[in-house]
């Protein structure tokens, strides 16, 4: 042949695809966006990379998160309570703020200073809040550049939200940490900038600090299952930290079901004694091995901002089966099922029957 | 790629298992096209990331399945070429070639590799009209929609495009042997 055979579709197929971190991204992507989260500016978290590698070559102070060894740290500036600036839309963030150890770690480079306040993990998340205080105004545009990363993790992990506020900027951090056996979590940090509209001041700000995981109590065993329609919800195990509540279940679909619907997605609306209504938004959902039908999907799912003074908590199963019609329009319809109540003082269950569903009041944007 | 319209559907609905599904078939085109834009793993990564919240956030405003694909791609496009404006920066080719050179040094990827860097150098336009045509097997018709312009602009965008690629690489072009792109 004479010179080169051409081809796009070749040339193209050799550029590498990081399939995992992209499979990461559109996990994430959905988990984040099945909360309302609109008003506050968002950024999403690149994906961590070698992490561990990081970690070990570093030189800088690992603060172990402890109240002890906080109180030894320079008292830093606040600018006002940054857990309350972004608890107005998220449900359960003041509670993350009472269970939160002071981090106190405070750095300046070129005439910014970076300080992180607190930080709390409750084995699905870790939370912390920072600030950057600035000799020169900052306008809205401000934000910092670089993400942090937990050591533990792999991929692409939260998100981070930021508001002007007087004499800086407050934020607060989320990286996604499912593991309920971790003790501890290792979050690094290097923020590579000031980014505003009018000019980036890049700085060399470097964190290192471990937040340990709120305890839990013993997992309460529930392997409690209840069906309707072809579609069962097996409530497997809920574990208790002080501000979230845990609870994994199974949804399991009969495989004659699928043969007039396509798809199966069941989720949980919990309720306490006092009549408060909370959303129990998944952390993610997989297809466990030997399943029967594809629509078999394991899912944990998370309760934040549960009252201190609740009893009880009943967890309320409902499942949106859908099809699409041959012609037409799409067809699709929501079953319930018996919920669960949880004990909360004796740590027992129950089963109540045909219950009457509680409704979430929407938050108006 | 020819997705279940049911599937798409179904997203359309509201059924985010659905879309999540749909985005994983579609991952690998999408990361290489926003690739071939930026010129760098961490900015692809980024622009992945923005068209995947862009899709799940209007994905209810698509009215019909059947331009689910040409819909999600321009998506894409904007993104990289927003990402773009933003940097103005030079794109380093020779790290580009490095990198894949040490997966494999045969000369097919060499050759490869030089019709990347051709493609990547060509403007937006026929770039964007390239990597539609032969590598997501668009047609002319869905091209244009993609593109918002005409079926013979995009004709004319083609064939000018292929020209510049073998001019500069004096090479045969195969893909046009497999498929006639009218």
């Amino acid at each position: 042949m004479n010179g080169k055979e051409i081809s796009i579709k070749k040339a193209m197929e050799q550029i590498d695809v990081p399939e995992d971190r992209l499979d990461a991204i559109i996990e994430q992507a959905f988990f984040e966006t099945s909360a309302a989260k609109k008003k506050k500016q968002r950024r999403w978290l690149a994906p961590a990379v070698a992490a561990s590698v990081l970690f070990i070559g570093s030189s800088a102070a690992v603060l172990t998160a402890s109240p002890v060894l906080a109180n030894y740290m320079a008292q830093i500036p606040v600018i006002g309570n940054v857990f309350a600036i972004f608890s107005e839309e998220e449900r359960g963030l003041l509670e993350y703020e009472r269970f939160s150890e002071d981090v106190g770690l405070s750095q300046t480079s070129n005439g910014i200073t970076i300080s992180i306040e607190q930080a709390v993990y409750d084995g699905t998340k870790v939370t912390f809040t920072y600030t950057v205080e600035s000799d020169q105004k900052l306008d809205s545009s401000a934000h910092l550049t670089g993400s942090p990363i937990l050591l533990e993790a792999e991929g692409p992990t939260g998100g981070m939200e930021w508001e002007p506020v007087e004499g800086g900027i407050a934020g607060i951090a989320e990286i996604l940490h499912l593991d309920e056996e971790a003790k501890q979590v290792n979050v690094q940090w290097e923020p590579v900038s000031l980014y505003t509209e009018h000019g980036e001041i890049v700085g060399d700000w470097k964190f290192e600090f471990a937040v340990a995981q709120l305890k839990n109590l013993e997992p309460l065993i529930l392997d409690q299952k209840v069906s309707n329609n072809g579609v069962s919800v097996h409530f497997d195990k809920v574990t208790f930290t002080d501000i979230s509540v845990n609870i994994a279940y199974q949804q399991l679909v009969e495989p004659s079901l699928l043969q007039d619907w396509q798809y199966v997605e069941a989720e949980l609306l919990a309720q306490d004694d006092l009549g408060n209504v909370y959303p129990v938004p998944y952390n993610g959902g997989t297809t466990p091995g030997g399943s029967r039908t594809a629509e078999d999907l394991e899912w944990t799912a998370t309760v934040r901002g549960l009252s201190p003074e609740a009893k009880t908590l009943t967890f309320y199963p409902f499942a949106h089966i859908s099809r699409v019609a041959e012609e037409g329009e799409p067809d699709a319809k929501r079953i319930e099922f018996d919920a669960v109540e949880i004990d909360l003082v004796e740590r027992t269950h129950s089963l109540i029957e045909n219950p009457v569903f509680p409704e979430l009041e929407e938050k108006q944007e | 790629m020819q997705h279940d319209e049911d599937m798409i559907a179904a997203a359309i609905r509201g059924d985010r298992l659905a879309l999540q599904k749909l985005l994983k078939l579609e991952k690998e085109k999408l990361y290489r096209m926003a690739y071939t834009y930026v010129k760098n793993e961490d900015e692809a990564l980024e622009v992945f990331q923005q068209t995947v919240l862009q899709a799940i956030e209007s994905i209810h405003q698509l009215k019909n399945p059947a331009y689910f694909s040409t819909w999600l791609t321009r998506i894409c496009i904007n993104k990289a070429l927003t990402a773009l404006k933003k940097n103005k920066k030079l794109v380093v080719m020779d790290k580009v070639e490095e990198q894949v050179l040490e997966m494999d040094s045969s000369a097919d990827i060499a050759q490869q590799l030089d019709v990347a860097n051709a493609l990547g150098l060509l403007s937006e336009k026929y770039k964007t009209a390239l990597m539609l045509r032969y590598y997501q097997d668009f047609s002319v018709k869905q091209i244009a929609e993609v593109m918002n312009c005409a079926e013979g602009s995009v004709k004319t965008l083609i064939h000018r495009g292929l020209a510049l690629l073998k001019k500069n690489l004096k090479g045969v072009y195969a893909d046009e042997r497999q498929r006639d792109f009218n």
